[in-house]
């Protein structure tokens, strides 16, 4: 049974009496649970969900393919971003880049890498997509063994240039040592490998 | 694929490589600020980099300088060089016991006409073609 009296609305059902209270400020207060099934937010789409922003609770529209929900960066609200943690956290490579400097110089996978550049023979610079901060991030990378041969007298080692570590890019050398004979030597690669953290 | 091309102060020509996940306005982001350059098709760009830093920016393409191209020819003929008089070498300079220094001095001989036609050779190639065919 349900009675209706001033700013209350008192249904009794067979499990007991619930109330719900219509406050003079317009607040609605209920002694049982709330379990709406078609509650509206305004503009509303498939994929939406909903937080509370202190006051009230509000739609945080739907994000795109592969994004993940994050805090962001004041700690209030959640947002969507790209990459989520993984872009973000420090044991995680910021980019990183797998390309080929023979024949035709040709990027095979990268991530946040814009563009190599070919000075010459065994001289490479990579583009940062995005620049880091400063110039304190960390590189690591390894070459092939360029003269494209199974000779183990031959290796390839990557070295950073002088001065070469600038914020939004990075200039390295492949250079090919050999126990048997000569110098090291500016030897281009099939495959250099070179990841990028801070 | 595009790639985007610029000479440095030095005549030398960088060619930037874009990756595919970024436009290729993005990539002309990464010129030099100042630098004038180019955006060429893959084709227009070399693809045997035996002489790679003798290429130069010319319009709309890259192309292999010539007398670059010789200088760098020497180089090599000068590293193959020495590589095959090393073993000569050592035999007559440490007097290796049981060698036969005659013998590598007369090895050494034909190493230094064999050297020297090839530099011959390649003063005289007047295309690239002529400068790799001379290095063997």
């Amino acid at each position: 049974m349900s009675q209706i009296k001033n700013n209350e609305i008192t249904h009794t059902g067979n499990s007991g009496t619930s109330n719900i209270v219509l406050g003079s400020a317009g607040q609605v207060t209920m002694a049982g649970d709330f379990t709406p099934s078609k509650l509206k937010l305004g503009s509303d789409a498939a994929g939406d969900t909903m937080y509370s922003n202190g006051t009230q609770y509000v739609r945080l529209a739907k994000g795109t393919a592969a994004q993940v929900l994050a805090m962001n960066s004041g700690a209030t609200a959640p947002e969507w971003v790209t990459g989520g943690v993984a872009a973000t956290h420090q044991s995680v490579a910021k980019a990183w880049v797998n390309f080929n400097g023979t024949g035709t110089v040709a990027i095979n996978q990268d991530y946040g890498v814009s563009s190599i550049t070919d000075h010459g023979t065994g001289d490479y610079t990579i583009n940062f997509d995005s620049s880091f901060a400063d110039n304190d991030y960390c590189f690591v990378g390894m070459a092939e063994n360029g003269e494209g041969t199974s000779n183990h007298d031959s290796h390839t080692i990557i070295s950073g240039y002088y001065g070469g570590q600038a914020v939004g890019s990075f200039r390295l050398a492949t250079l090919r040592t050999r126990f048997d004979q000569e110098p090291p030597l500016f030897q281009d690669c099939a495959a250099i490998c070179v990841a990028f953290f801070r | 694929m595009s790639k985007i091309i610029y000479s440095n102060s030095d005549g030398t020509v960088s060619i930037i490589t874009p990756s595919s996940n970024v436009s290729l306005e993005r990539a002309k982001q990464d010129v030099p600020s100042g630098v004038s350059y180019e955006v060429v098709d893959d084709n227009k760009v070399p693809t045997d980099r035996t002489f790679r830093n003798a290429w130069v920016k010319g319009s709309g393409v890259v192309t292999e300088d010539v007398t670059k191209s010789k200088a760098l020819a020497h180089g090599t003929r000068r590293k193959k060089r020495a590589v095959e008089f090393k073993p000569h070498d050592d035999t007559i300079s440490l007097n290796i016991p049981g060698t036969d220094t005659s013998a590598a001095e007369t090895s050494r001989a034909a190493i230094r006409t064999k050297y020297a036609t090839m530099q011959t050779n390649i003063d005289n190639a007047t295309d690239i073609a002529g400068i790799k065919t001379a290095l063997g």
